[in-house]
């Protein structure tokens, strides 16, 4: 069983990284975790903002 | 308008995923950008070669990946009556993988003389005039050659899809006039006549390009398909599906025509509810003002988030699972591997009879929830195509191996469903019901325009008034998924708290408290995929893993990231009336409709 990392995910908008353990004899995936690598802080932007800019300022994400 | 925009969002977005993003997976464009890299980069003890045709490629090994029919250098098919003939595949070359063009257990002898077929030692066929939905009849053309034509076409269908819709809110994806209150901008009648004429050329792209070329991709490619492959394709993933809803009918009183609604309120093109697999059995929410995700008093109801997996902590006394207004973020970075913390992603989950259950959004749930998925009509298009093999040197019945001395396998696309046909869930299931959707879409925007035109002396703005101290929530579709923002507000209607549940955290979320994976995860679990996409092997001949397979899976989910992480604030005091109704929370990929 090895570990392997599919990181970064191509053609996807954003990061995306996929960790694989592999069955070595069969080359079946045995386990996965799929790591989303990206952190913005949309929200704290958004924080003590009038409700009427969320339209315009959440579209960006 | 409303509909409308987010329509034409919708419309392009499943067309750009398929062709710039998807397709590339499974089709091995020219030896040039865009379509390279291909699967492998070169290295060293691989560098690029010079490309000639028809042998050649930019590295030596990239076309392994691929299915030969769907590489540079296929020859020519013709149409018969039986369906498309992708033409004859010359002896496979040693390291080719053979056994993706092997359809066993079908009857060849029967089947043959179905269509009309003799076989013989020649290789004639009956060239009967075809009716077929996809093609001109009896021409000849090579399949790859008219994928990348299609790939080049997309673009600019796609261009001038963004540009209906653009017009009528200020450029699109980022628009500018939608506002909560409505559209900032009053159409015209011209306006009507350039969105309906950029829609028909649309809906023709649609129906006889891109809705066919799903279906080609997945006989193809059967292993990643449910329907074509006795229910047993990669990515089947979780079962259960989800939907918010989406295309409010803009109608005062919602006639039952038209609309095909499975609920008897017809309010929504698009149904809200959920699928479990495990009763089979799809739920329908009837009011489309009650937000099922609503928290109780015990997190016991509706939408909650775990973030045991993810890189946030706790404060201790009021540890997540958390509903969305209850909830907090406080990053906290662990390790990239190694840790039970793998992910920025929280893991939303919905709880049903109080336990958490895995949900996958996107246009496969929207489609089965709404009970559009593999119905047939109201489609121009005909349903599945699907692949046999024939070899002129027997008329055994036995597909089950193909003899490497066979020099003529001919490749038969029918345009009829395939006998015992499982409509079901897997990766190619996604790209099919992402095509239909966008069909689907496209029908419905022509009937939008139609009542817009009859309703263009009405404003499409009105003056909102905007709550303090309350709190609400948007729940719509995006082109993705099921979307939802909730956000509370203080005293001077400023936002106190703002979170997002956006259809690719419900995808890509991790392990949830209960160990239950998130839906790529099981999508990449299910039915034993196995790692062998290079002519078989797991490893390419630098001794490098090529997971093509999960790649694969991957992208039919059309992921996108930058939606699915999101930071909730800390909030001082809130004042929780829920059912807000007068906001309109919108995020790049959601409109909430009143």
């Amino acid at each position: 069983m090895a570990t392997y990392h599919l990181d970064p995910v191509n053609r996807i908008e954003g990061h995306l990284g996929v960790e694989l353990t592999v069955d070595d004899g069969t080359s079946a995936v045995t386990d996965v975790r799929v790591k989303s690598m990206m952190y913005r802080g949309f929200e704290n932007i958004l924080y003590k903002r009038h409700q009427k800019e969320a339209i315009t300022i959440v579209q960006r994400i | 308008m409303r509909n409308l925009i987010l329509g034409a969002e919708f419309m392009m977005s499943h067309m750009v995923h398929f062709y710039a993003l998807a397709a590339l997976d499974y089709v091995m464009g020219p030896p040039m950008a865009p379509w390279t890299p291909y699967f492998d980069a070169p290295t060293s003890a691989e560098p690029l070669v010079a490309y000639t045709y028809p042998d050649t490629y930019q590295s030596p090994n990239a076309h392994r990946y691929y299915h030969p029919v769907l590489r540079p250098g296929f020859p020519t098919s013709t149409y018969t009556s039986a369906g498309l003939v992708i033409g004859q595949l010359i002896q496979p070359s040693a390291g080719d993988d053979t056994t993706n063009i092997v359809i066993p257990g079908y009857d060849f002898a029967s089947a043959a003389s179905a269509a009309g077929l003799t076989i013989d030692g020649s290789s004639n066929y009956s060239s009967a005039a075809a009716t077929n939905p996809v093609e001109e009849v009896n021409q000849q053309w090579s399949i790859w050659s008219r994928v990348i034509k299609d790939y080049v076409d997309a673009l600019q269908v796609r261009r001038r899809i963004l540009e209906a819709g653009g017009m009528l809110c200020g450029g699109l994806p980022m628009f500018r006039g939608l506002v909560a209150g409505g559209v900032t901008y009053n159409p015209t009648s011209s306006d009507i006549s350039t969105f309906s004429s950029v829609l028909q050329e649309y809906t023709e792209f649609t129906s006889g390009r891109y809705i066919p070329l799903t279906e080609i991709v997945a006989a193809i490619y059967n292993e990643y398909d449910n329907t074509n492959n006795y229910g047993s394709g990669y990515g089947a993933g979780c079962g259960n599906l989800l939907a918010w809803g989406a295309f409010n009918n803009p109608c005062a009183t919602p006639s039952t025509t038209g609309w095909g609604m499975p609920n008897s309120l017809n309010k929504r093109l698009f149904a809200r509810g959920y699928y479990l697999s495990s009763t089979n059995t799809i739920y329908y929410q009837d009011d489309g003002k009650v937000d099922p995700g609503i928290s109780g008093t015990s997190n016991t109801a509706g939408v909650v988030e775990y973030i045991n997996s993810s890189w946030y902590a706790d404060v201790p006394g009021a540890e997540h699972p958390r509903h969305p207004f209850d909830g907090y973020t406080d990053p906290s970075y662990t390790s990239y591997s190694g840790s039970p913390k793998y992910s920025w992603a929280k893991a939303p989950r919905l709880m049903i009879n109080g336990s958490p259950t895995v949900m996958e959004v996107g246009p496969l749930a929207r489609m089965w929830v709404s009970q559009y998925y593999n119905s047939g009509a109201p489609y121009a298009h005909t349903p599945h195509a699907y692949l046999k093999a024939y070899t002129l040197t027997s008329a055994s019945n036995d597909l089950t191996s193909v003899p490497l001395a066979a020099t003529h396998i001919y490749l038969v696309l029918h345009n009829q469903d395939k006998p015992s046909a499982t409509p079901g869930f897997s990766a190619m299931d996604r790209h099919r019901a992402r095509a239909q959707e966008a069909l689907k879409v496209a029908s419905a925007a022509a009937i939008w325009l139609d009542q817009l035109s009859s309703v263009l002396a009405q404003p499409a703005y009105t003056t909102p008034t905007f709550g303090t101290s309350t709190s609400g929530f948007g729940s719509h579709e995006a082109p993705r998924g099921a979307l939802a923002h909730y956000l509370v507000t203080d005293a001077g209607g400023n936002i106190q708290n703002y979170q997002c549940v956006v259809p690719s955290t419900w995808n890509d979320s991790p392990a949830d408290a209960a160990s239950q994976p998130g839906p790529i995860e099981q999508a990449i679990l299910s039915n034993n995929l196995k790692i062998k996409g290079y002519a078989g092997k797991a490893f390419d001949d630098q001794n490098r893993l090529v997971p093509v397979e999960v790649l694969r899976v991957v992208h039919s989910f059309d992921p996108c990231i930058a939606c699915t992480v999101h930071v909730v604030t800390k909030k001082e005091k809130e004042d929780r009336e829920c059912g807000g109704s007068k906001r309109g929370k919108v995020c790049r990929e959601g409109v909430k409709l009143r």
